[in-house]
C-alpha cells in the first residue's frame, strides 16, 4: 500500500480531530488555547471538555499525528506547560481531508449551479 | 480563586480520578491546569459560564471513559498492551505462571466454595445459601476486579470479570424471582453477556474466552442446584469439574494460543457438559430420594437444552474465531 492510500484509511476525520489539526496547523500551541481556537474555528458549536480534547490529543499522539514538547519560554526556561505541533503526517493527512471535503463541495456546488433555475 | 472555583476545581481532581491511571499520569496535571484557567476565564463572565464548564466536563465524562476504556489496549500481564483481534499475534503470547493461576483460581475456588460446605451439611434452601454463605466468594471477585481495574485489565481478570456477570444476574434474580419482569430480565441478561463478550473477544479473544467459561458451568450449576443437594458424590463430580475446568484454563493461559484454547475448551465443555446436564435433567425440585431417573425425550431434551444454552452464551466467541480463521485463509502468502 503506498503512502497515499494509507493515508485515505484514516479519513474522513471526525470533527473534533480536524478542528485540532486545524488549530495547530499555524504552529504549537497549548491545550487551553487549543480549545479556545477550536470553539472560535467552529464558530462556538464545537466547545471540547478537557476530557474529549486530551482523549483526542493522546490518540494523535500515538498516532504520530503531532507531537508533545514543554513549551519555551522567552528567557530559554521551561516550564510546566506543554504544547502539541503538528507532524508531516499530521499535516498530510489535515491536507488529504481538506481535498475531500473540497470535492465534496465543489460537487455540490456544480450539481446546484446546474439545476439553479 | 474564590472558595467556588476552588471548590469546582476539586470536584474536578476527584472526577479526575475515574479516568485510568495512565491516562491520568500522562495527562492529569494537565487537565487539571486547562480547566483552572477555563474557569477562571469563565468565572469572568458569570457564574452560569463557571457552572457551564464543569457541567460540560460532567456530561462529557461518561462518554470520555467509555472511549478511553474501549482504546485500552489489554495486557496479559500488566505491562504488555495490546489490541489482540486486530493482531494476529497479540493473543498467542504465552502467560506466566502467575497470570495462570490467577486465571484458574476462581473456578476451583467456586466449585469448593459452594460444593464442599455441602458436603458436610443440609441446605433446605440453595437460595439462602448462595447469597450467605458465598459471600466471602464474591468479595473475592469484587477484589480481584478492583485489582484488575488498577492493572488496566490484565488477562487472568477476565475469568473473575466472567463470574461477576453471574453474580449480577443471580442477585437481580433473587428480587424477582418470578414472572413477566423476571423473564425481561433474563433477556436483558442474555443479551448483556452477549455484548460484553464480543467486546471483550473483540480486544483479546482468550480473555473473552475465559470471561465466557464462568457462566457455561455456572449456568448448568445453578440449574442442578435448584431443588435438595445431592449426595456425595454428586458434590464430589462438581469439584473435580471445577478443577478441570481451573487446570484447562491455567495451560490456555500458559500456553497463550488461540487454537489451543478452542480444542481445550471444546474437551472441557463435551467432558464436563454431559454428567452436568444428565445430572439437570433429573426432577430437581424434590430431596434426593423422589429424584427420578431421566428418560427418553427428558433426558435428551436435558442435555440438549444445556448444551443450547452453553452455544448461545459462547457464540460471539466462535464466530469471531470462525472470522479470524476465515481471515487467515484469505490472506495473501
Amino acid at each position: 500500500m503506498n503512502a497515499s492510500a494509507d493515508i485515505q484509511t484514516h479519513l474522513p476525520l471526525t470533527e473534533v480531530t480536524y478542528f485540532i489539526l486545524l488549530s495547530l496547523t499555524p504552529g504549537p500551541r497549548h491545550g487551553y488555547a487549543i480549545m479556545k481556537d477550536v470553539r472560535s474555528l467552529s464558530k462556538g458549536r464545537v466547545v471540547l471538555s478537557t476530557g474529549t480534547l486530551y482523549g483526542a490529543l493522546k490518540r494523535l499522539l500515538e498516532g504520530g499525528w503531532i507531537l508533545r514538547s514543554d513549551e519555551a519560554q522567552p528567557n530559554g526556561k521551561k516550564r510546566e506547560r506543554k504544547t502539541y505541533l503538528l507532524t508531516e503526517l499530521g499535516r498530510h493527512i489535515l491536507g488529504a481531508e481538506l481535498e475531500r471535503l473540497d470535492s465534496l463541495v465543489s460537487a455540490a456546488q456544480l450539481r446546484v449551479a446546474n439545476n439553479a433555475p | 480563586m474564590n472558595i467556588g472555583l476552588r471548590l469546582l476545581a476539586t470536584l474536578y481532581a476527584v472526577l479526575l480520578r475515574a479516568y485510568q491511571s495512565t491516562f491520568r499520569s500522562q495527562f492529569g496535571d494537565e487537565m487539571q491546569q486547562v480547566f483552572n484557567e477555563a474557569l477562571e476565564e469563565a468565572a469572568r463572565q458569570g457564574w452560569r459560564h463557571t457552572l457551564l464548564v464543569f457541567w460540560r466536563e460532567v456530561h462529557d465524562l461518561p462518554a470520555n471513559l467509555a472511549r478511553e476504556s474501549r482504546d485500552w489496549p489489554v495486557s496479559t500481564e500488566g505491562e504488555y498492551f495490546q489490541d489482540s483481534f486486530n493482531s494476529p499475534l497479540a493473543d498467542q503470547l504465552p502467560g506466566s505462571w502467575r497470570s495462570a493461576l490467577l486465571a484458574g483460581a476462581p473456578h476451583l475456588l467456586y466449585a469448593l466454595g459452594l460444593f464442599l460446605p455441602a458436603m458436610t451439611a443440609e441446605f433446605a434452601n440453595p437460595l439462602v445459601y448462595w447469597l450467605a454463605d458465598s459471600r466471602a466468594f464474591w468479595l473475592l471477585v469484587f477484589a480481584a476486579l478492583l485489582l484488575a481495574w488498577k492493572r488496566h485489565w490484565p488477562r487472568w481478570s477476565h475469568s473473575w470479570l466472567g463470574y461477576a456477570l453471574v453474580f449480577i444476574l443471580h442477585q437481580v434474580n433473587a428480587l424477582f424471582p418470578a414472572g413477566p419482569l423476571a423473564l425481561l430480565i433474563l433477556v436483558a441478561w442474555l443479551a448483556l453477556i452477549v455484548i460484553t463478550l464480543l467486546w471483550l473477544a473483540r480486544r483479546d479473544w482468550l480473555g473473552g474466552l475465559l470471561a465466557a467459561l464462568p457462566i457455561t458451568p455456572m449456568w448448568v450449576w445453578w440449574v442442578s442446584l435448584e431443588g435438595a443437594r445431592g449426595g456425595a458424590a454428586e458434590n464430589i463430580l462438581y469439584i473435580s469439574i471445577g478443577l478441570l475446568v481451573a487446570l484447562a484454563v491455567i495451560a490456555i493461559v500458559r500456553v497463550g494460543r488461540w487454537q489451543t484454547a478452542v480444542w481445550l475448551i471444546l474437551a472441557v465443555i463435551l467432558a464436563a457438559g454431559l454428567p452436568l446436564s444428565y445430572n439437570a435433567s433429573f426432577f430437581n425440585n424434590q430431596p434426593v430420594s423422589y429424584r427420578q431417573e431421566p428418560e427418553g425425550w427428558n433426558l435428551v431434551l436435558g442435555v440438549v437444552g444445556n448444551y443450547a444454552a452453553m452455544l448461545v452464551f459462547t457464540a460471539p466467541l466462535w464466530l469471531l474465531a470462525l472470522w479470524r480463521q476465515v481471515r487467515q485463509w484469505k490472506a495473501p502468502i
